[in-house]
């Protein structure tokens, strides 16, 4: 044992001593204090556990790659502050990650001032990829993407009255309107008997539950999330909620974070997706990623962990199609051929080179309950392809 | 002569900075501004104001819009973010100086409170929390030196003007209304007039520090109205000493520097907050401050009793 360690300690010695390179640098923002440090403690694992397996395939270039994590609090000023400290005095050739939406729009303008570029994998607002910008990529699907996905398979439920309870903020907001307008297109007859709107964070949802149960939906869309979303499901479901509404569509109620905390009590038959769920596709590709991971940090992957896994993959393949971590050159690896492809876990990621937005399929399913898993898994799974979710863009390149 | 000196040091630690380091001491003099303006209020007038953050905001708003969608230049904000923050703290002052004590601080909160619920929910004006953003100052001022020498200005007259405030007629004014507001009313002086005049003042100096910190970070957000950024502002004060004239500006330089270091090293930063606060109120109820003319104390009696002995 002693000995490995010397031995692996001459090689890396000697690895470093020929090449005589400098890490490549990643500067990751997640959320790891308050009530979203989860969702950013399981990018963090996923983003490490890839470039664990880029080192040890010898690094990119001849370069290992170097992961710093950093808390952005999910708070625009600090995610500014941090960023800034990562880029000026950690020297990082790339800034990764980021939670929070606010944040995401916060730092982006920072690629521009320092040409260090932006790989995000967890914030959703449509409105960052739109923004155009040359340095800043999205390799996890955006909100607008599974409100189309929701709205394609919501045209074919036998659902015509239809309400919403979403987060009241912009994602709450923004799926809502793309989801409605979407499903009105392919479904003309539909008609929205009523909308909640409880504040982000809430913790009483009694109000809004009877108001929705008045008003009758047979379907109800919701975006509420992370701790909101467990909260409502066990309030709901004290009310005899789900009895009542037939379908209840939520395109980020299979998250991990919010399946396992609910455990046995998530309801049976929920309509729910995830931008990732670790039972498929079942390909030895996601096999043995579930297995790593699961080795490597004794937990099952949530989206978050396999989108900045992904994330840090498709950047090493840029870089190393790029042959350089120069900004110009990584974003014209990314644009180049029709944009990047990258077969991740959940199958193939490619990036629309005009915007920078990575499509891929979405997975939805009903909720359902399993002796092999302590918390409901996804039955009947229905498969969103790439292709339903593509939306247009008004980026050029 | 002092305050000249600790000014003409800033001035010549610009070139010296690293890039880095001068958006650090920039932000620092921005904060230091912001709890100063605070400091006016709850030293000279004894008002505790916990919306301090409402002028912040709308100072930082005034730029932002007016840069962001009437296209205007950075600097041309400075005097409509000035009048914006003075006039809202002169609607907000003159409805809550009426009441007193932890009710004059609730409504104030209460005031900055209902400013951000419109930040964040107004999407197609403020671009809710979306934030308005690439607030990056256009020529010169996009740089990180010029700037910091244009934060240190602002910074230098803001300070400058509230210790010439403290030395006038009406400073003394302000702290007599402070200690004993029926007496100092009974010799004449006009409570309600002095005490606003005082929070607009202190207003106008939180609005430039917004419209600074705007520029400085290249967005703004509705956060920059939330209450936990007027709590910024109270706990520089206690931090640096609310007694001392330049205390506040010390405390925010310290509660940055402080943040941005436990933050590079850990993500318990509200945990050292809190110890922080404890420490800080439990054995130090003077501030930085304060320790620092024990300090001087004690090493002034420690050479007397030395000489004695000797």
């Amino acid at each position: 044992m002693r000995k490995g360690w010397i031995w692996f300690l001459a090689l890396a010695l000697g690895l470093a001593w020929a090449q005589g390179q400098q890490p490549i640098k990643i500067g990751a923002l997640f959320i790891l204090s308050g009530n979203f440090a989860g969702y950013g403690k399981s990018g963090s694992q996923g983003a490490q556990l890839a470039v664990e397996e880029i080192n040890a395939r010898g690094g990119i270039l001849g370069r290992p790659l170097q992961l710093i994590v950093v808390d952005d609090q999910g708070n625009p000023e600090v995610g500014v502050r941090e960023a800034r400290r990562l880029i000026l005095q950690e020297k990082v050739n790339f800034l990764f990650g980021v939670d929070s939406s606010s944040v995401s729009l916060a730092v982006a303008p920072l690629t521009d001032e320092y040409k260090i570029p932006l790989v995000v994998t967890h914030a959703a607002t449509p409105a960052l990829t739109e923004q155009c910008r040359p340095y800043v990529f999205r390799t996890s699907n955006n909100a607008r993407m599974d409100a189309w996905a929701a709205a394609a398979l919501a045209a074919t439920l036998p659902v015509k009255r239809w309400a919403n309870i979403g987060p009241d903020y912009e994602f709450g907001r923004v799926s809502w309107q793309d989801f409605i307008t979407r499903l009105k297109q392919l479904r003309p007859d539909v008609e929205v008997v009523s909308e909640q709107w409880p504040r982000f964070g809430s913790t009483d949802y009694a109000s809004f539950i009877t108001a929705l149960m008045r008003a009758r939906p047979e379907g109800v869309f919701s975006t509420l999330w992370a701790g909101d979303m467990v909260i409502f499901a066990r309030q709901a479901k004290a009310f005899g909620f789900f009895n009542q509404v037939r379908y209840f569509v939520n395109p980020v109620g299979a998250a991990l974070e919010v399946l396992a905390p609910l455990g046995k009590e998530t309801p049976e038959g929920l309509l729910v997706s995830t931008r990732y769920w670790f039972l498929y596709p079942n390909t030895e590709r996601n096999r043995s990623f579930v297995e790593a991971y699961r080795k490597r940090y004794n937990e099952y992957p949530s989206y978050n962990a396999q989108e900045a896994y992904a994330g840090i993959h498709m950047l090493a393949l840029a870089i190393q199609k790029a042959r350089s971590t120069q900004a110009e050159a990584v974003r014209r690896a990314f644009e180049a051929d029709g944009g990047l492809v990258y077969e991740a876990p959940e199958g193939r990621k490619r990036m629309r080179p005009e915007d920078h937005q990575v499509f891929e399929g979405l997975v939805w399913g009903y909720t359902k309950h399993s002796p092999n898993y302590p918390f409901a898994i996804l039955d009947r799974m229905r498969i969103t392809p790439a292709t339903d979710t593509v939306y247009p863009t008004q980026c050029k390149r | 002569m002092r305050l000249g000196l600790l000014f003409l040091g800033l001035l010549l630690l610009g070139p010296i900075l690293s890039e880095y380091g001068l958006k650090l001491v920039s932000e620092a003099l921005i904060l230091g501004l912001y709890a100063m303006a605070f400091n006016l209020l709850f030293h000279q007038a004894g008002l505790l104001s916990f919306g301090q953050a409402a002028f912040f905001g709308v100072g930082a708003y005034a730029m932002a819009l007016l840069v962001s969608r009437a296209g205007w230049p950075f600097l041309a904000t400075l005097p409509v973010a000035v009048l914006a923050s003075a006039l809202v703290a002169f609607i907000i002052g003159f409805l809550s100086i009426r009441l007193t004590r932890i009710y004059f601080t609730m409504l104030t909160l209460a005031f900055a409170q209902l400013l951000y619920a419109v930040a964040h929910k107004w999407y197609a004006f403020t671009g809710g929390d979306n934030g308005i953003t690439d607030l990056r100052p256009a020529g010169i001022l996009g740089e990180s030196l010029p700037f910091y020498y244009l934060t240190l200005l602002l910074f230098a007259l803001g300070v400058g003007f509230l210790a010439a405030l403290e030395r006038s007629p009406f400073g003394y004014a302000l702290r007599g209304l402070r200690d004993n507001r029926a007496r100092a009313e009974a010799v004449g002086v006009d409570g309600f007039r002095h005490l606003l005049l005082a929070f607009v003042l202190s207003g106008a100096l939180s609005g430039v520090a917004g419209f600074l910190q705007g520029a400085l970070q290249r967005s703004v957000f509705p956060d920059y109205l939330f209450w936990t950024r007027s709590a910024e502002a109270i706990i520089s004060t206690i931090l640096g000493g609310s007694g001392v004239f330049l205390g506040p500006a010390v405390g925010a330089a310290a509660f940055l520097f402080l943040r941005v270091l436990v933050q590079a090293n850990t993500e318990y930063w509200p945990f050292f907050l809190g110890l922080l606060l404890l420490v800080m109120v439990l054995f130090f109820p003077r501030g930085l401050a304060g320790v620092w003319e024990n300090l001087a104390g004690w090493v002034a009696r420690g050479v007397r009793r030395g000489a004695a002995g000797g």
